[in-house]
């Protein structure tokens, strides 16, 4: 077969064509721009924890569980609240018995009897998937299996998920664990499926004391946004560089 | 009540984050140790064929195909204990995400494994296709398949699969450095483990990796040749412990320098660190880990005369001493908890009492580390890998494909090539290749003075020659009954094969079987 100059053209023309345009389909169908699709117009959601108002009843642990179908018995959960003493010694005790999905009913941190006088400091602090701009846990999974949606959520896709770990042990905050009953990774989603429908997230409704807020952070509008831009607020470990979207009132330095 | 995984295996102490736990457990452990055995023995294998140290030729073959045994066995403690969806493990190759460090596994895992794979084939093709001719039954058809359809045992073609050897071996090199530099890697690279994090990872990986190898060739080596009843090569040993001591010498450096790194800066997870090390770690890791698996058994192999016992017991050291790293690391690194408030205890299942335990437990690591030996002793049934007990004969002891002259070459040139090659004695073949003389040192300095002389007119003729399989005990009669110094080995058209001389003869009779 003699083949001109043009012929080649033409058909390395097609040829390509034909591989490019069925590959792009691969982009629209990524499962991150799949699943924000109908919700996002650079939309970004944030949430914001005033730690001052936390009074660890451990009803937003509860509804949580029970919002998300993770075994409410089981030891692990995607969100917690974590007790602070500091007593005159300087000594800081810190606990989260049983996630607080019972709540703090004794003044008993870690088990131990404490004297009220011998406390200096007592706080509660509310902890969740920080939703980070940079998640370190995307970046390692080897499937992509966990993706960041274009509106600022991390999720897992549990069918996609083999189930090596590398995700949780790269998130600084121990948000992740395997669920025990599908044995997938596992983390909060800020109700993904109810703040899309206009929900709030199901610990946000089931906190009494407004301590946990959710809300879209570019939406000027928004409580989170008002909050973020005019009060002093801090982020959990930003020296990891996953630019965390959780803010907090009322963060002490004694929090990990 | 539904357990989460890894609660059944985790003691938590003070704070740590409700949903740590240890999730990276002894398979974690096991892991980084069998490619570290892989890389190990990939290297040894390499110095003979690369690096041409002919006191490893007893040991290179075996160590090639122990690496490859090695090798099938790596991925396992993932692929089947590890993941909690192993049945999904093939993912990484339908969507890799190559941001991810583990990502590109299945590739390189695959390419180290072809090359591996390539070089043992190309190492025992003479022998596969010995055996294609000779056998019957299965293992004939098991032979002919391996033979890939390649029957040329020609000289040239030999040759040609000795260069091919020797490039698989040297691309061989790098790749395993990188295969187990990526497993430090997969550790160095996880920010959120203050004692994974460090540069140096993929260094101290690829280090305590070859010293594990190569300790483990020594050990299974030695073990071998007392069960078949072969003769132990003192020399060889010597040489593997020498290249053992090399590294551990470059093993602990490294990982001495990251801790001392991390005591001088004290960042702020130093606090925590420190009690790990210093506490609940020490003994494994000062005392296991580097006293007795790598202080010990450096001077055990520094002092002289190492003979095959304090070797074995030195390689023995060093194995141990090298898992208990990998198990300090992997379980160490996660005992400290990302709060820095806490710490985690390992206790791993002895006894299953489920399928999660049974997975994670010590059955199966018992599974992981067997298997290889299994593997090597059914490789050993195709392919043997220990040298048999033989009669030394030409082929072994010749240097190959010798330089030769032809008859007309002018005898100037013949003194050239004698001087400048620094040999005392070259073939002469005649316009069919075909040797027809010899030529030595004398016949050119006692020459008649005549001009325009070529080496037709000076060589000894006919020259004595023997075949390849002409045994030692043969050539010393020859060498003692025709007063000669070198015999021409021919093929059976009467083309040079290859020169014996006096020198090749008596370092077979100081060396025995070790020539082999």
């Amino acid at each position: 077969m003699k083949l001109t100059r043009r012929e080649l053209l033409k058909m390395g023309f097609i040829s390509v064509a034909g591989t490019v345009i069925p590959l792009s389909a691969l982009e629209i169908l990524k499962p991150e721009a799949f699943a924000s699709l109908k919700h996002s117009k650079k939309k970004r959601w944030g949430f914001v924890v005033d730690a001052t108002k936390c009074v660890g009843c451990g009803m937003c642990v509860k509804a949580c569980k029970l919002e998300n179908e993770v075994p409410f018995e089981s030891n692990v959960s995607r969100t917690w609240v974590e007790r602070y003493v500091v007593t005159k010694d300087g000594d800081v005790i810190i606990d989260s018995p049983k996630e607080a999905r019972y709540g703090f009913i004794k003044n008993d941190p870690q088990g131990k009897k404490i004297k009220d006088e011998d406390i200096v400091k007592g706080f509660f602090v509310p902890k969740l998937c920080n939703q980070c701009d940079k998640p370190s846990c995307v970046q390692v999974c080897p499937v992509g299996a966990t993706y960041k949606t274009e509106d600022g959520v991390v999720l897992v896709d549990r069918t996609w998920c083999i189930g090596c770990g590398y995700c949780v042990q790269n998130c600084p905050y121990g948000a992740r664990f395997f669920h025990p009953v599908y044995n997938t990774a596992e983390k909060c989603t800020f109700c993904y499926h109810r703040i899309t429908k206009g929900m709030k997230a199901a610990c946000v409704d089931a906190c009494a004391f407004g301590a946990r807020k959710i809300g879209l952070i570019n939406d000027p509008q928004s409580e989170v946004h008002k909050i973020i831009n005019t009060e002093r607020v801090a982020v959990l470990k930003p020296e990891f560089g996953n630019e965390p979207q959780v803010f907090y009132i009322g963060l002490d330095h004694i929090v990990r | 009540m539904t357990h989460a995984h890894g609660e059944l295996w985790t003691i938590k102490e003070l704070f740590t984050y409700p949903n740590e736990f240890i999730y990276w457990t002894v398979h974690i452990a096991v892991y980084p140790y069998l490619t570290g055995l892989v890389a190990g023995a990939f290297v040894l294998s390499s110095l003979y064929h690369v690096f041409g140290k002919k006191e490893l030729k007893p040991v290179a073959k075996f160590s090639l195909v122990f690496s490859f045994a090695l090798l099938i066995m790596a991925p396992q403690p993932l692929l089947l204990f590890h993941l909690t969806q192993p049945q999904r493990a093939f993912n990484v190759f339908f969507t890799p995400h190559f941001y991810s460090a583990i990502a590109a596994f299945g590739v390189v895992f695959s390419a180290y494994m072809a090359i591996v794979g390539a070089e043992i084939w190309f190492a025992y093709r003479p022998f596969i296709v010995e055996q294609a001719h000779g056998r019957k039954g299965i293992m004939g058809l098991l032979y002919k398949t391996m033979t890939l359809g390649s029957y040329d045992l020609s000289d040239k073609a030999l040759h040609t699969d000795e260069k091919i050897v020797k490039i698989l071996a040297a691309i061989g090199i790098p790749s395993a450095a990188f295969l187990h530099g990526y497993v430090g890697f997969i550790f160095g690279s996880v920010k959120t483990v203050a004692l994974w994090k460090t540069p140096l990872m993929p260094f101290i990986f690829l280090m305590s990796a070859i010293i594990s190898g190569v300790a483990l060739c020594i050990a299974t080596y030695i073990v071998g040749m007392k069960l078949f009843k072969r003769t132990i090569c003192p020399d060889t040993v010597r040489s593997m412990g020498k290249v053992l001591a090399g590294f551990i010498i470059i093993a602990f450096i490294l990982e001495s320098i990251d801790i001392v790194f991390h005591s001088y800066t004290a960042e702020e997870f130093w606090g925590i660190l420190s009690v790990v090390l210093f506490e609940r770690v020490a003994f494994d890791m000062f005392v296991v880990q580097w006293g007795l698996g790598m202080i010990v058994p450096l001077i055990m192999l520094l002092l002289p005369k190492v003979g095959t016992l304090r070797a074995f017991i030195a390689s023995a050291l060093v194995l141990n001493g090298v898992f208990v790293m990998r198990w300090n690391v992997v379980i160490g690194g996660q005992s400290m908890s990302k709060s820095f408030a806490g710490f985690m205890q390992y206790k791993m299942p002895i006894i299953p009492y489920n399928l999660e335990t049974l997975r994670e437990g010590l059955v199966a690591v018992i599974f992981l580390l067997v298997m290889p030996f299994v593997l090597l002793c059914i490789f050993n049934k195709i392919l043997p890998v220990f040298p048999k007990r033989k009669g030394i004969t030409a082929s072994d002891i010749m240097t190959h494909m010798p330089l030769t002259v032809t008859t007309k070459t002018p005898v100037e040139e013949v003194a050239d090539i004698l001087v400048s090659k620094n040999i005392s004695g070259v073939p002469v073949v005649d316009s069919n290749k075909k040797v027809v003389g010899v030529l030595s040192e004398s016949d050119v300095i006692f020459r008649k003075e005549a001009d325009s002389l070529t080496a037709k007119d000076i060589m000894t003729a006919p020259p004595v020659t023997a075949y390849a399989d002409t045994s030692l005990a043969e050539l010393r009669q020859i060498m003692a009954d025709k007063h000669i110094k070198r015999i021409i080995i021919t093929d059976k058209e009467g083309h040079a094969a290859g020169i014996v001389s006096r020198i090749d003869v008596v370092r077979a009779q100081e060396m025995g079987e070790c020539q082999n």
